[in-house]
């Protein structure tokens, strides 16, 4: 008979899935989702009034939101799409064009755009799928670097110039709304992403990410599963895409869709927070663009650069030294130290 | 006439296209590390290159060979080694790394700059001799020609040395290749200084062309990792035949098309080839597997 | 119980073929396996054993030939559509999913019957049970033995509503007290009414365990019939040891 380790005869009792199995039960998980969000709302009430930062959070919010979608493709299914920007941009474009040229409410731009991401992201997963790791981020920035040249080719998407939204026609006027809004948006992409994790579609995600013969040997789709998620990051990145569009009122192609600033942007705050978790993302998504637009204030005398420089080297010592992510290194020590302190017993 | 004027400036910009890749074929073929800051390198060459001039009257050319390489050498090395070495088991990691190797380069310049664009005029910049009726320019010339000079170097090198079939065996599989007694650490640093020393000369040998901005490097970067998988990853020949073989189209959808969409076109090419046949047109088919499992 | 002809076997191979190029893996190999059956496949390396699970699992096609699962050809169908069928295969070289924990690896099975995460999580406490890794739930997969993790793809093959297992070389690589462990669990698995084809170097597990035997050399099938039958046949030792003079 083999031993038996110390610890197992108190997790043996069947009271419920959670007791034998350590998953999270929902309503820990809920709740502490719900507290998040009720502390974001707060955070955004205080700042009221402050129109610097309540533009932060505006953007500190969106970014960690836009993350969160992303993140469902890019941790949760290990792809590492670099072409976030095409959706984002659809979203965006779906509301600016039909609003200014044919006078339709923003509510169903955003739903125009939603569906055209939704559909974009279908139609190129089966082809986008077949291609590992470097590749498939490689193939996915060239997609990024097609779609910014054609919007800015063609003239109905306004060319180089973009779309401007003219300021009566504006959804929101008053800029304090848009935190709340931005809070929103954050509060539907987390609540799916944590939905998902919590879900089939989920664990089939980690497992085909994993070893996608050993998850399919289990039941599990790899290219549905990939497919369906990609879809749904596609849509909610469009939603974020459309209220972008709203908040600044004019649609400048590199803000919305460059490589650099928006389809890389979007990994990279996954990556420094902590990919493939549900928090990581919304923690990265709060902190960088934050901490870059403090430091560009600070170092605003010096010339122009220095602070996005030292922006860059932060972030290689990040890459160096967190290499699981600022949530994923937390968690790292969490489990140490719990682990360490079963072994005491 | 027209044909053949678009057909010399095809190549020549292939040429271009080409030196770039082949200097990012050596690490992405042989560590399988995404270097986003590979573009820097080639602005880092362009902007020394235009210093010496300015400074110490010292011609490109010459600046290429004696100062570029070794500085490149020195960069590629100092980078794996304070930077790659330690990510080598994170993928994604190395990916942000060097991308924010790459903000923090594009913005260095930039702050020692101001962003003026910085032109290098030496006497041969608008040299150009007559082929079959229509120009060809000399400085993109002797680009093309270095392109070919270093596919030659680097592809014997790899056959027919020992140590390039050490660097065709980590390629392949480190894991093995380190219980066979070669050092991994060593021969990535290796990779990098080579690929770092390729690109900077690159650069020295590209002031003269083009006029040096901050930004250059990204405009380099992507087209140079287009090239290398559409080459095929880890083949050098695939570098030199696919740079020139995109200048080709792009120079020629520029003139059918627009040329706002040069491109917008050969990226849509390279996507269908990279679905269709991912190891790209000289890679052995299945490569795009080996190395990042 | 009574069955129609069509549903007298569980699994049936008519004729499979593999060709990679100009090599032949398999060549028209017939197999069937009644219900509740246990079947060994045996044969020296490189014979094909691994491609037939794999023409049977549906991770590699194959190409010629027909696989009937439950009265039903499978033969175009991908892998996941015959797990969720009932076919669960394990792997030569074991998969654990490293980011997850051992029952969320079994769960990764039991979601192909139950939709919901409870449901699941219940199951794959079952059959962890079953297995004897009840204890070891909450581990991370990467941090079990070799024969903690063999018994995890076990369990996660298990863990549909599975009736027919796939073991690949389930035993290589435990010693003999793992053996005999894993041994026992496969006769309990077997008594709930699941059918059995495992592929086994060890020639005296298969000849406790499986009541049919299939030797296969060279991607053809040379001998079947009873262990005791088959490991005597001459063509079958020749195979294993050579053509040299065969002492009886």
């Amino acid at each position: 008979m083999k031993p038996k380790d110390t610890a197992a005869p108190k997790q043996i009792k069947i009271r419920g899935p959670q007791k034998f199995s350590g998953l999270q039960p929902a309503r820990t998980a809920w709740s502490a989702y719900g507290i998040a969000i009720a502390a974001f709302i707060l955070i955004a009430a205080a700042l009221s009034g402050e129109p610097y930062y309540m533009g932060l959070a505006a953007i500190g919010f969106m970014w960690a939101g836009l993350a969160s979608a992303w993140n469902i493709i890019g941790g949760f299914g290990g792809q590492f799409s670099l072409a976030h920007s095409v959706f984002f941009g659809a979203g965006a474009y779906s509301v600016a064009l039909l609003k200014v040229n044919f006078g339709v409410s923003p509510f169903v731009g955003m739903l125009v755009g939603v569906v055209i991401s939704a559909l974009i992201a279908w139609a190129l997963s089966w082809a986008l799928f077949r291609l590992r790791g470097p590749f498939f981020a490689i193939g996915t920035l060239a997609l990024s670097l097609v779609a910014l040249s054609l919007v800015e080719y063609f003239e109905w998407t306004g060319g180089v110039m973009g779309v401007l939204i003219p300021f009566q026609d504006q959804f929101i006027t008053d800029r304090n709304m848009w935190a709340f809004v931005f809070i929103a948006f954050l509060a539907l992409c987390v609540a799916v992403s944590l939905a998902i994790s919590r879900s089939r579609l989920g664990y089939y995600l980690i497992a085909v990410r994993d070893d996608d013969d050993a998850a399919s040997a289990a039941g599990a789709n790899p290219l549905g599963v990939k497919t369906i998620a990609f879809v749904i990051s596609a849509m909610l990145t469009s939603v974020g895409g459309g209220l972008f569009i709203l908040y600044l009122g004019f649609l400048d192609p590199p803000s919305f869709m460059s490589a650099i600033s928006v389809a890389a942007y979007i990994p990279l705050l996954a990556l420094i927070g902590g990919i493939g978790t549900v928090v990581g993302p919304v923690i990265g998504g709060l902190m960088l663009p934050t901490v870059q637009a403090l430091l560009r204030g600070e170092l605003a005398e010096l010339p122009p650069g220095i602070s996005e420089a030292a922006m860059g080297l932060i972030l290689v010592l990040a890459a160096v030294y967190f290499r699981e992510g600022l949530w994923g290194k937390f968690m790292k020590s969490i489990r140490r130290f719990r682990r360490d302190s079963n072994r005491k017993e | 006439m027209e044909l053949l004027t678009i057909l010399y400036s095809g190549i020549l910009v292939g040429g271009i296209y080409a030196i770039v890749a082949i200097g990012l074929n050596a690490v992405f073929g042989v560590v399988r590390v995404i270097n986003f800051a590979h573009g820097e390198f080639v602005m880092i060459g362009m902007f020394t290159a235009y210093f010496a001039w300015n400074v110490w009257q010292i011609n490109p050319y010459v600046t290429s060979l004696f100062i570029a390489v070794p500085l490149g050498f020195l960069l590629g090395v100092a980078i794996q080694f304070f930077v790659i070495k330690h990510l080598l088991k994170e993928p994604l990691m190395q990916m942000f790394a060097t991308f924010a190797l790459l903000i923090f380069f594009e913005n260095l310049i930039l702050a020692f700059t101001g962003g003026e664009p910085k032109t290098l005029r030496v006497d041969t910049s608008s040299a150009s001799f007559d082929l079959l009726g229509v120009a060809v320019s000399i400085p993109r010339l002797i680009v093309l020609m270095v392109a070919i000079a270093l596919t030659i170097v680097l592809v014997a090198f790899l056959r027919y040395s020992f140590e390039g079939t050490a660097v065709r065996a980590v390629s392949q599989d480190r894991t093995t290749a380190a219980l066979m007694g070669i050092s991994v650490n060593r021969l990535y640093m290796m990779a990098f200084g080579t690929s770092g020393a390729i690109a900077v000369m690159a650069g020295a040998i590209l002031a003269p062309i083009y006029t040096a901005t901050p930004t250059i490097g990204f405009s380099f970067v992507l087209p140079a990792f287009a090239v290398v998988v559409l080459g095929g990853l880890g083949s050098i020949t695939g570098s030199l035949v696919g740079g020139i073989l995109v200048g080709i189209v792009e120079a020629l959808s520029g003139y059918f098309l627009d040329p706002a969409l040069k491109q917008a076109v050969w990226f849509t090419l390279f996507l269908v080839v990279l679905v269709v046949r991912p190891a790209g047109l000289f890679g052995l088919a299945g490569s795009q597997e080996i190395g990042h499992k | 119980m009574i069955q129609t002809e069509k549903n007298d076997y569980i699994l049936e191979c008519h004729g499979v073929s593999k060709q990679f190029g100009g090599l032949t893996a398999l060549s028209a190999v017939h197999l069937k396996v009644k219900p509740g059956q246990i079947v060994g496949v045996i044969g020296p390396n490189g014979a094909g054993k691994t491609t037939l699970f794999d023409m049977i699992s549906g991770h590699q096609k194959a190409t010629s030939g027909q696989i009937m699962f439950n009265g039903i050809d499978v033969t175009q169908q991908p892998p996941h559509i015959r797990a969720r069928k009932g076919m669960g295969r394990t792997f030569q070289v074991v998969h654990p999913i490293p980011s997850l924990t051992v029952i969320e690896n079994v769960m990764i099975g039991a979601f192909a019957v139950y939709g919901r995460r409870n449901a699941a999580a219940e199951r794959a406490h079952e059959i962890l049970e079953a297995v004897e890794l009840g204890d070891r739930a909450q581990s991370m997969a990467g941090d079990l033995t070799l024969a903690g993790r063999k018994r995890l793809e076990v369990a996660r093959a298990m863990a549909g509503n599975t009736s027919l297992l796939l073991l690949d070389e389930v035993m290589a690589g435990l010693n003999p007290v793992e053996t005999g462990q894993a041994i026992a669990m496969i006769r309990r698995l077997s008594k709930r009414n699941v059918s059995i084809v495992l592929v086994e170097h060890n020639l005296k597990v298969v000849n406790e365990l499986a009541e049919h035997a299939v030797v296969l050399d060279h991607g053809a099938l040379i001998a079947e019939g009873s262990p005791g039958d088959v490991l005597k046949n001459p063509d079958v030792i020749r195979a294993y040891l050579g053509d040299r003079k065969v002492n009886k």
